[in-house]
């Protein structure tokens, strides 16, 4: 007869010391579910002093070794019983993980912060992406054209990404096209080519914002990860009208303009794809001296200067493009789940947990891939919810460590052996092991 | 196989439902799946995506979770291992662990039954996942830029921008001392200003031999002007100017240079503005406190 033995360690409390090997009973059971929170139940006897209030933690060990570990969310107990062998505890709590459940996932920039999106979208909105490979705008040219230059003297060139036109009720003299790339020999870029936008807005004061913006041809806009633009269809054409954001409610100095732009092909026949440049342009006001939309009010733009640090000659900016059937920029699973994580952690939640990864690795040492699939409801998910989510998604597996607040987590489908070590270290269980199989059908 | 059922996948995307027979030949009972698929957009990707999932759905195809109750096992798993056992039919086949549950059941001793999924299973799941990916460009479900979309949600308005009205202005028999005045209803922001020479059929006039100066007023106040080089028939300057509601704004030809009023003879001017709203918008104006 092969056996196992079956352990319950509890853990220490402020009240209590550890009690290794506690009373419990028979048919005492947990459950180890996939990326998830798996419940365990056992029955205990408190005549000894066993205190198993919430927040408990236990160690389930098989042959001594822990197998996993649990919190205890809701014991139900009898201390008081004629017959003594009623004064038991029924305990029934949930896999550590459980305490990811506890924490709901937060806006961006974090609690009390304004604005905020109802959901956060681990793609090009969110304002922590790994931008470190993004680069400088290339400026195509004014928006305004005219017989001077903004300040009275000679025009210069670069000339103009649309020559002659601007969007309509457009307020500032002094904005730019930018794309990241300047264009081919014949003025365009190539069609469905995405640009990707990126400024760190630093205000000048806690006050609303205005951002007006317009993109060539189709171009969504972002704000603290905030969708708050998505721009127009064809047959609108985008980039001859100009969209104003009135952002009222602001929280802190520092926030994020993102945005996306599409060069589509023009609406006219136009085989060899000739006068069809993308461009992006936009421009940011504050309340700082009136009411108006004039240059005193300006906090940023696009504009000549890109590469000048200057926000109000256009730089700051960072961008990025993808061709047509390049995936979108996107987030690791393990960066975007350490952003929600440390959001946690500096709320004072999940006290003692760490991650077994990083942005770039799983816990298997693989190297994770970037997809843009993610996303989390705001204050509605919690971070277990998360776990669940995208371990449905096919994104990961996550699990906790069976003795520590430690959290695993690798590419969909790679925990264990199955489909991640060689090939013969499975186990059998054949007629000798099993008793009984059942199957469910699925469909 | 003789059993199991005859699929027909309705994939629900964001503008219809599009309907997929998984095997027209087949003569096994039918059962209608519905895939809610809104992160589709065009009737072609729904087409794709109902295709792709046809290998999940063969008829008398049976995915199946197993339930495992075993009996004296030398050996322990974990979740993501992978077991040799029994599958519907008795015969064997790899599978992975999907989940355990482990029960103290006698004395201290332990035993675990765990819930194994099939190698098909796993992998049609996963396909599941890059059809997704696929249909949708890698974009992250429903493209953001195929709705026209207006956030409230966040809370934040947004609205496309329109030029207020500022009529063109156009007179004939220029003198010095010419010019045309409007007290202004809204706040207006001056962007551009283009002036024209031209004859009454609309023909650019490009013989003037000296510059034309046009002067603008504000409530009567001369505030700034623009010099129309010679022989330019068009030309255009930034606005850089605010005008206010209830001001009367004029332009004026303050000089005509050279040009005689022989030269002049004819020569109708055309003045278009581009104007921008020049008020950031009524809520955030009450926020301003100077």
């Amino acid at each position: 007869m092969t056996v196992h033995t079956f352990v319950a360690d509890l853990a220490a409390t402020g009240s209590q010391a550890a009690i290794p090997d506690a009373p419990v009973k028979d048919g005492a059971f947990y459950v180890d579910a996939e990326s998830d929170a798996g419940e365990f139940q056992f029955t205990v006897d408190t005549q000894a002093g066993v205190e198993v209030d919430e927040g408990r933690t236990v160690t389930f060990k098989i042959d001594g070794t822990p197998d996993r570990m649990g919190i205890i969310e809701k014991p139900k107990v009898t201390p008081v019983a004629v017959d003594r062998t009623k004064r038991v505890a029924v305990v029934t709590g949930r896999d550590i993980i459980a305490e990811f459940d506890y924490i709901k996932v937060a806006p961006p920039l974090g609690w009390a912060t304004q604005p905020v999106p109802t959901t956060v979208w681990f793609n090009y909105l969110h304002p922590f992406m790994d931008r470190s490979t993004w680069n400088t705008p290339t400026f195509l040219g004014p928006v305004f054209h005219a017989d001077l230059d903004p300040f009275g003297g000679p025009w210069y060139t670069p000339w103009d990404a649309k020559p002659g036109r601007h969007p309509e009720g457009w307020p500032d003299a002094f904005s730019g096209w930018y794309w990241p790339s300047a264009p081919d020999g014949s003025h365009s870029h190539p069609i469905d080519q995405r640009a990707y936008w990126y400024h760190e807005l630093t205000l000048e004061e806690v006050a609303p914002v205005i951002l007006i913006h317009t993109s060539d041809d189709i171009g969504t806009l972002g704000f603290d990860g905030a969708l708050v633009d998505a721009g127009t269809n064809p047959p609108g054409v985008q980039w001859v009208n100009a969209t104003a954001a009135g952002i009222e409610q602001i929280t802190g100095l520092t926030h994020y303009v993102t945005g996306r732009s599409t060069n589509t092909a023009t609406y006219y026949d136009n085989p060899t794809n000739t006068w069809n440049p993308g461009a992006f342009a936009c421009v940011a006001y504050q309340q700082l001296s009136s009411i108006y939309l004039n240059y005193d009010n300006i906090i940023m733009r696009t504009s000549g200067g890109p590469s000048s640090g200057d926000p109000l000659q256009g730089g700051g900016w960072l961008c990025t493009s993808r061709d047509f059937g390049d995936p979108e920029p996107g987030f690791t699973p393990g960066r975007a789940f350490r952003l929600l994580f440390e959001q946690a952690q500096a709320a004072g939640f999940l006290v003692g947990w760490t991650l077994d990864f990083d942005d770039d690795w799983d816990s298997n040492d693989e190297a994770w891939e970037e997809t843009s699939l993610l996303s989390a409801r705001v204050g509605s998910d919690s971070l277990l919810d998360v776990i669940r989510n995208w371990h449905g998604l096919g994104v990961w597996d996550a699990w906790s460590d069976p003795a520590d607040r430690v959290l695993h987590a690798c590419a969909w489908g790679k925990r264990g052996n199955y489909a991640h070590t060689s090939v013969g270290t499975g186990v059998d269980w054949h007629e000798n092991e099993v008793i009984e199989t059942t199957m469910t059908g699925m469909a | 196989m003789a059993t199991g059922w005859h699929y027909i996948i309705v994939v629900n995307w964001a503008k219809g439902w599009y309907v997929h027979d998984t095997d027209y030949t087949s003569t096994l009972p039918r059962k209608m799946i519905d895939l809610k698929a809104p992160w589709i957009d065009t009737e072609l990707e729904a087409a794709q995506y109902a295709v792709a999932q046809t290998p999940r759905y063969k008829p008398g195809d049976v995915p199946d979770n197993t339930a495992i109750t075993l009996g004296d096992s030398p050996t322990w798993v974990q979740n993501g291992d992978r077991v040799n056992t029994f599958t519907r039919y008795g015969t064997f086949a790899d599978q992975r662990v999907e989940s355990r549950r482990v029960t103290r059941f006698n004395n201290g001793h332990a035993r675990v039954d765990p819930t194994v999924g099939s190698a098909a299973e796993l992998l049609i799941d996963r396909l599941d996942i890059d059809l997704r990916n696929v249909a949708t460009g890698n974009n992250g479900g429903r493209n953001p830029e195929t709705v026209s979309f207006r956030n409230a949600d966040s809370a934040i308005q947004v609205g496309q921008l329109s030029a207020p009205s500022f009529q063109t202005w156009s007179w004939s028999q220029l003198d010095e001392g010419d010019g045309q005045e409007v007290i202004l209803s809204d706040d207006i922001y001056l962007t551009l200003i283009t002036i024209k020479f031209h004859d009454e059929p609309g023909v650019p006039i490009t013989d003037l031999t000296d510059d034309v100066t046009f002067v603008y007023h504000i409530n009567g106040v001369a505030a700034t002007y623009t010099v129309v080089p010679a022989g330019e028939p068009e030309w255009t300057v930034f606005g850089h100017t605010l005008l206010y509601a209830g001001q009367k704004f004029m332009v004026s030809i303050g000089s005509v240079g050279s040009n005689t009023l022989a030269d002049m003879a004819g020569v109708k001017v055309t003045i278009d503005f581009d104007t921008a709203p020049a008020t950031l918008n009524r809520q955030n104006s009450d926020a301003y406190t100077p």
